[in-house]
């Protein structure tokens, strides 16, 4: 089988790796026996060019491969050690699927609780005064205080209350 | 839909002043309105400052004020007219607030010129309709300088009561140069139109802003050329609107007025892709609300009106000189009277006390009756039993626009003249006007605090409320520093008092407490650094003479966290961690760094192995990035 080397710079986390990939080369491989489609081991002539190398995709497997470790062989080979990028190897399947976002760069709420949200330890504290009232206030200096003075008795210059 | 608050934005332009107000308002991205208007100003410097409006100072101007401004504004060398005129001069008001949040308009000129505009408002929106508004501005030539008028529904909530009051609302503004000469300075309230007439070649200074959350940031300022020019002469067009312009040779140019605000919420709809279902799923989520006012205890049948209680308004003197009467010069048919009827005069006296407050009273000129007896002191009489204090209003601002100015993270305690400090929901103000009142009961003193809160419909998670506007506190309290007028009235006097204190330390290590836990696996040092941190008693009460001795004005105070993130340059938080979404989208979508809920890749049709499936699950649950 071929497979085509390259280097990724890319964090295993991206889906599209496509950016971050650099080819390198390509060569024909074994794939040895009893290992799996998802952590191959392939048989390889020696090349020093897998020195570089992190990443390779298999054409007849139709899948991307991260190299997990080179291994040297006798008679001039080299074993490597592989396992899927299932991200990258499924990414235009990914693409369209529908899923119940819990974080996200840009389609967030602010208003939704998050543990990862650090604060000082000092809160911020202020005050926030009232402002003149509409209609009847109280006198902000005792300048203008006043005295209530209640008498049993009636006064006749008090207003009889209509029935 | 985005609402967005605007700033006031300000340039100096020019000797010969031109300027136009063109903003439009939004729905979303649909243009619900778009008004221009071209104005200029004879020989007058337009400087418009950029402000952020701070509506939490605000300040509404005492009534008296009003009333004394509004018909002897004219009057300069009135010392009275000056006090106040230099408390509206010393404050920077801006003509916009929402129709719930109010506000108020000065302008501030030069030292030799003044021009103040007092308007405030504070109603309440229900369904596009606006009820129990009250506004009020000065005009040079009004009786009645209360006006009340609907408005639609518009950024500007101010409107004066002429010419056309049906249609759209304007506003006047007093404008008194140093010269005789009385212009008045408009405010087309649909189109932050501002002309002003007849005026001096002194600067003026200009503020306008669009504050309401219901406005997108963008509000342009430019030249509109006038079809025609007039050689320095003022001409006066009148618009449909009732306004006055006048056309010079105008300038080209425009600027743009923009930029965020600070003092009120931002409201988003749930991001598209739909929002998460809080569960049940046979409910109605029914949003009506009913608004609960203020109670009034006043206007009925009270203690005064019975006839057999009498409550004066003595001044100083007066209360000397019935001391006068009580005590000495007593006649002898006063001895032979009062030997018929009491016993001690004391008896016959409710109660002395202070107040700091100003109380209604029916008639000047009354005299003190005691036993049957006048007392020939002169004194005010209370005309009624209940009052009202108030309305203090405050907005509360959302300070981070994050799930962090809510609890358990964020706190609000009120401080209330005659009561204290008490704690606050602060679910329940956040980004909402609170309006406090007291209901006074002048026969003993007794005061009940009310405080309403009112907001905007809110739309969160799909769902849009109605608002809220309701009366959500009440607190009671002792608004009289009563006097002791005899050995016995002082005892119990002192016994309250001390009564008082012990109260307060009894409670005191009681008061010491942690807020209740943070919510269960949440909240990292966020949770912590709040919710854990203890409640301490900040008052003993006011109860008695305290209250009369403390601060005599309610305020809020706000604590929230300081958030930290880390930040640097083409590096966000957002971009490296997301924040919280619970939204339903496709892969392709999404941009950035992403985690999915387990198990959420929906449709089975990827083609792979059963490892490998599961493999991507667990890769979208603890994160990828979408590039």
């Amino acid at each position: 089988m071929n497979l085509y080397l390259y280097k990724n710079l890319l964090d295993k986390r991206y889906l599209d790796k496509t950016l971050g990939l650099t080819q390198l080369s390509n060569m024909s491989a074994q794939l040895l026996d009893n290992t799996s489609y998802t952590d191959p081991t392939f048989e390889v002539s020696y090349s020093p060019i897998w020195k570089w190398c992190n990443y390779v995709y298999s054409s007849d497997l139709e899948r991307y491969y991260y190299v997990n470790n080179v291994e040297a062989a006798t008679g001039n080979r080299l074993l490597i050690h592989c396992h899927v990028d299932v991200l990258m190897s499924y990414k235009d399947q990914i693409l369209p699927k529908m899923i119940v976002v819990k974080r996200s760069s840009n389609k967030g709420n602010y208003y939704l609780d998050d543990e990862k949200f650090k604060a000082y330890a000092m809160p911020n504290k202020r005050v926030l005064t009232f402002g003149h009232p509409s209609v009847r206030g109280f006198y902000t200096t005792t300048a203008n205080s006043q005295f209530l003075l209640g008498i049993v008795g009636r006064n006749p210059d008090q207003p009889e209350q209509e029935e | 839909m985005a609402y967005r608050q605007t700033t006031l934005y300000s340039e100096t332009f020019g000797n010969l002043t031109c300027c136009s107000f063109i903003y439009k308002y939004y729905i979303g991205s649909d243009l619900q309105y778009s008004y221009s208007e071209g104005i200029s100003e004879t020989n007058t410097v337009i400087n418009m400052q950029a402000v952020n409006y701070q509506l939490q100072l605000r300040q509404i101007i005492p009534q008296e004020y009003i009333t004394a401004l509004s018909t002897h504004f004219a009057d300069l060398q009135n010392p009275t007219i000056q006090t106040y005129i230099e408390f509206c001069k010393e404050h920077m008001y801006f003509i916009w607030g929402s129709w719930e949040k109010g506000g108020l308009y000065c302008r501030k000129y030069s030292n030799n010129r003044i021009i103040f505009g007092v308007m405030t408002g504070l109603c309440q929106y229900t369904s596009g309709s606006f009820d129990g508004q009250y506004f009020f501005g000065l005009h040079e030539d009004t009786v009645n300088a209360l006006s009340a008028t609907e408005c639609k529904q518009i950024a500007i909530g101010f409107y004066g009561d002429q010419p056309t009051t049906d249609v759209i609302p304007w506003i006047y503004i007093i404008y008194k140069p140093e010269l005789s000469n009385i212009a008045t300075y408009y405010i087309d309230t649909n189109s932050l139109l501002a002309a002003v007439y007849n005026t001096t070649s002194e600067n003026a200074t200009v503020e306008a802003a669009l504050n309401n959350y219901m406005w997108t940031d963008d509000a342009e300022l430019s030249w509109n050329i006038p079809p025609f020019e007039f050689n320095a002469k003022p001409v006066q067009i009148w618009d449909g609107c009732g306004v006055a312009r006048i056309y010079t040779t105008l300038p080209t140019g425009s600027i743009i007025i923009s930029g965020s605000w600070d003092g009120g919420a931002i409201v988003t709809d749930a991001p598209a892709g739909g929002s998460s279902i809080p569960g049940g799923g046979d409910g109605k989520y029914p949003n009506s609300n009913t608004p609960v006012g203020f109670s009034d205890p006043t206007g009925g049948v009270d203690a005064i009106n019975s006839g057999l209680v009498t409550i004066y308004n003595p001044s100083k003197t007066a209360l000397q000189q019935f001391s006068k009467f009580l005590f000495s010069d007593i006649t002898e048919a006063m001895s032979d009277a009062l030997k018929k009827l009491i016993v001690s005069p004391y008896d016959y006296i409710l109660y002395l006390a202070l107040i700091r407050f100003p109380v209604p009273v029916e008639q000047y000129g009354s005299t003190i009756q005691f036993c049957g007896l006048d007392s020939l002191v002169g004194s005010n009489l209370v005309s009624q039993q209940f009052i009202n204090i108030g309305t203090y209003n405050v907005y509360i601002p959302n300070d981070t626009e994050t799930f962090m100015d809510f609890n358990p993270y964020s706190k609000a305690t009120i401080y209330l003249p005659y009561i204290g400090y008490k704690e606050l929901d602060i679910d329940d103000i956040r980004g909402c006007v609170c309006s406090l009142q007291y209901h006074v009961d002048l026969l003993n003193g007794s005061c009940v605090a009310e405080l309403s809160v009112k907001r905007d419909r809110r739309v969160i998670g799909g769902n849009a409320d109605n608002g809220l506007n309701n009366v959500l506190y009440n607190w009671s309290g002792n608004l009289f520093e009563f006097i002791p007028i005899s050995a016995a009235d002082y005892r119990s006097f002192l016994s309250a008092g001390i009564s008082a204190i012990g109260a307060g330390v009894s409670t005191l290590a009681g008061a010491l407490t942690n807020n209740p836990a943070a919510l269960t696996g949440a909240l990292n040092l966020a949770g912590s650094a709040l919710s854990a941190k203890q409640n301490v008693q900040k008052s003993t009460g006011s109860s008695t003479s305290y209250g009369y001795m403390g601060n005599q004005f309610p305020y809020i105070i706000l604590e929230r966290p300081i958030i930290s993130k880390p930040a640097r340059e083409m590096y966000s938080y957002e971009d490296e961690f997301g924040i919280p979404s619970n939204c339903f989208y496709k892969v392709e979508e999404l941009e950035g760094y992403i985690e999915a809920e387990f198990d959420t890749l929906y449709g089975n049709d990827i083609n792979g192995l059963d490892d490998e499936i599961n493999e991507i699950k667990e890769l979208f649950n603890t994160g990828v990035y979408i590039s």
